[in-house]
């Protein structure tokens, strides 16, 4: 267990004087495995320093049971010139561990037995580092302190470095101090070291969702910074700025989103995409990002990938135009017009009447006519009733065979176009339902179909219903025969130039 | 019972190895970082021997007391330069390598251990070579008070040093001062001369020096009949103690101002 009671840890003096932690208390319990996350400059790495004992505090006190490595990566720090060897023996005697099996460990995980024997100074900053990082993991102690960073080096020694990570996790206690919540898996307790201060979180989600909130505004000035370059049209500049505190510090969600924004801004779709994931790893309620993918996916083509992308943003913003324009636009490039149909009819945005009938239109395409009826309802009668909004109206009742009503609308779609009623009829003529058309006799001699008398259509028709006419006086039916022999004839007056 | 101490013990002997672990890499990272200032920092006193040894044998002829004037300046030099090198040392307390995983007073302990380790090796060179020459009186007469004097002087220094670190703390030129007054220091501390053979009035100044009495103890383990009159061990103790003491609360007090590591 190591105890911190009331620490306090100042740097600098008089006008550089900085209050690093400030009256730190905290408790970590043996065996756990802590992720305390703090933002750049919030002495996280103070605080490793000061559980491990390489630093002291100003005030305040640390008590520690059971034995804390140095800092991993730091080891070379207690004593810079020694070979490795050396350095191992000093640490084993330190801490208590088998100077041999540490040797082994440190020369297996190096794979070369002559380094151990060469001064750290003569070494690379590469095999240096490795040394540290393999002495940090092969010293046999009660708590690893990590800086960001559990593994580093190439592939293989990464992934010596995890599996003994795995290994220590087992036996001892971790404390991982990160700014980056992608980390805290790595971990079960979490904590937050902010404005001096440590806090322990319930559960590792909290202290994330912490963490979000206030990193949300740590940033806020290199944010601002950057947005004002780019409102002065230097694009580029504010992009290598934010790209450069990413790679400084790994980034927050306000970060990601201002620059997947200006990537997207100038059609940098990788960065975009990089950055709005990113965006979205930070916190999943980054609408701004799920926009930017939507939007890139959408200009890409992936149309499946811009549904899921622009359903996460709608989900967070229900009345965002864009999330929804995106999402029912790729809804019907993917063919799923009953889904577009939904989207364009959810909307509550001012003129309606568009999207009703991109809504309509959809249902049409999906069949869905009992749903091209329901759309229409809403404007039947009504001034906005388009004539196209009642010939799919006409059309949806004829398909669903509500032949009354069907009759109805047909009346008043024929006193608005002619035209397109005779069509209806001319469809009807044609198809296994004829005999409906004998309904719907003494409504066409109702309305006025003048205006029809010249189009192809009203030729069409006449020769249907004879030729129905002829078939059934054939086939016995001599009333029906007559009947549409009858309204043949006063389709024919009506074509007639006198007529 | 037994297994509380048990355990108290075989802590107590943990901490002790680790203690003499980071004392030893102390001793040999300071002498191995540079080779010429572990030379200096063994010939320095031993040139100081040589040169006192020889004015004096140029002006009087006879050792001040004893039979060498090498050993009687010896007893005189080595004893305050472990003073001298423990305040030096300690000077910079506040940002002094520190012992991973231990506390300040391991910190304390191991930069007093080292140098007085060092020294009295160096020490017990120098008589062992003076015997070798044939100067009986290189033996100690009382190897035990030699060594509460060399502890005295120790923990003086650490007193002395640490102060030094807190006024360094606030004004760092202080340091080059303390290194010119240290040398000027030497003279009222009873190293080149028998306290009390000294002028009266030069002498009342040096008795206020309490790393006087400490070098005079030290000589009277060194030599039979140094003459003691003047010793006052009870005004060294206190001394000491009051020195430590009062070095710890300044320290303590001024830590939230000072730039610490």
């Amino acid at each position: 267990m190591i105890v911190l009671n009331a620490v306090t840890k100042i740097y600098g003096q008089y006008r550089n004087r900085k209050i690093i932690l400030d009256q730190a208390d905290a408790t970590f319990e043996a065996g756990e495995h802590y992720v305390v996350l703090g933002h750049r400059g919030s002495g996280k790495s103070t605080l490793l320093r000061l559980l491990s004992g390489l630093q002291y505090p100003n005030r305040g006190m640390i008590k520690r049971r059971g034995s804390v490595a140095p800092p991993l990566g730091s080891a070379s720090g207690v004593s810079p010139r020694k070979t490795p060897r050396a350095l191992i023996k000093y640490l084993c005697g330190i801490y208590g561990c088998d100077e041999h099996s540490v040797t082994a460990v440190v020369a297996h995980a190096l794979g070369d037995d002559v380094v151990m024997d060469v001064g750290l100074p003569q070494l690379t900053i590469e095999l240096r580092a490795k040394v540290n990082y393999a002495i940090g993991y092969a010293l046999d102690t009660d708590w690893y302190l990590m800086d960001e960073v559990v593994a580093y080096g190439d592939e293989r020694f990464r992934s010596l470095c995890l599996r003994m990570f795995r290994q220590r996790q087992r036996a001892a206690g971790t404390i991982l101090v990160t700014k980056n919540i992608r980390n805290a898996h790595l971990g079960t307790r979490g904590a937050l070291l902010h404005g001096g201060k440590l806090y322990f979180a319930k559960t590792m989600a909290d202290a994330v969702g912490l963490f979000q909130e206030l990193e949300a505004n740590s940033h806020a000035d290199e944010v601002d910074y950057a947005e004002k370059l780019a409102a002065m049209g230097r694009v580029g500049q504010a992009k290598d700025y934010l790209t450069l505190i990413v790679e400084e510090d790994g980034g927050d969600q306000r970060i990601f989103e201002s620059l997947a924004k200006m990537a997207f801004s100038t059609k940098d779709w990788d960065v975009a995409v990089d950055a709005a994931k990113a965006g979205v790893a930070c916190s999943n309620a980054s609408l701004v990002s799920y926009l930017i993918l939507a939007k890139v996916a959408e200009s890409r083509g992936q149309y499946a990938d811009a549904v899921e992308y622009s359903k996460s943003a709608a989900a967070l913003a229900p009345k965002s135009l864009d999330a929804n324009g995106i999402l029912a636009r790729s809804y019907e490039k993917t063919g799923q017009n009953r889904s577009a149909a939904a989207v364009w009819r959810g909307f509550s945005a001012p003129n309606t009447a568009v999207f009703e009938r991109r809504a309509l239109h959809n249902l049409v395409l999906a069949k869905d006519w009992a749903g091209v009826l329901s759309a229409t309802d809403v404007l039947a009668g009504s001034d906005a009733e388009s004539v196209t909004t009642l010939d799919l109206r006409v059309k949806a009742l004829l398909e669903l065979k509500e032949w009354g009503r069907a009759t109805e609308e047909l009346r008043r779609l024929a006193s608005k176009s002619a035209d397109k009623a005779l069509g209806h009829l001319y469809k009807l003529a044609r198809s296994d339902d004829w005999s409906a058309i004998l309904d719907m006799v003494d409504m066409l001699h109702e309305v006025d179909l003048g205006s029809a008398r010249s189009s192809r259509i009203m030729a069409y028709l006449t020769v249907t219903l004879d030729r129905r006419a002829f078939i059934c006086r054939r086939e016995g039916k001599e009333r029906v025969g007559d009947q549409l022999q009858s309204l043949s004839a006063f389709l024919k007056v009506i074509k007639a130039p006198d007529g | 019972m037994w297994r509380i101490f048990t355990k108290s013990t075989s802590a107590a002997g943990n901490w002790f190895s680790v203690l003499l672990v980071v004392t030893a890499e102390t001793i040999g990272d300071r002498y191995r970082r540079s080779k010429l200032g572990a030379a200096l920092a063994i010939l320095e006193p031993l040139g100081l021997i040589a040169l006192f040894s020889w004015l004096h044998s140029q002006d009087v002829g006879r050792p001040p007391f004893g039979t060498s004037s090498v050993l009687f300046y010896s007893t005189g030099v080595l004893p305050f330069y472990l003073f001298f090198y423990v305040s030096w040392r300690l000077r910079a307390w506040d940002t002094l390598r520190r012992v991973p995983g231990g506390t300040r007073f391991d910190l304390l302990l191991v930069q007093m251990l080292s140098e007085l380790i060092s020294k009295t090796v160096i020490i017990a060179i120098v008589n062992l070579g003076l015997w070798l020459y044939g100067i009986e009186q290189a033996v100690p007469r009382d190897p035990l008070l030699c060594l509460g004097a060399l502890i005295s002087l120790m923990l003086l220094g650490a007193a002395v040093g640490i102060v030094n670190a807190v006024i360094g703390g606030f004004f760092f030129s202080w340091f080059y001062i303390y290194a010119i007054l240290m040398r000027a220091w030497m003279a009222f501390s009873g190293v080149l001369f028998v306290v009390d053979q000294m002028p009266p009035k030069v002498r009342d100044i040096a008795l206020y020096v309490p790393m006087t009495h400490a070098v005079t103890l030290y000589r009277d383990g060194q030599y039979s009949k140094f003459p003691v009159a003047s010793l006052d061990v009870h005004y060294l103790l206190v001394c000491t103690i009051v020195g430590v003491l009062m070095s710890f609360v300044l320290e303590s007090a001024t830590r939230e101002w000072r730039p610490i590591k």
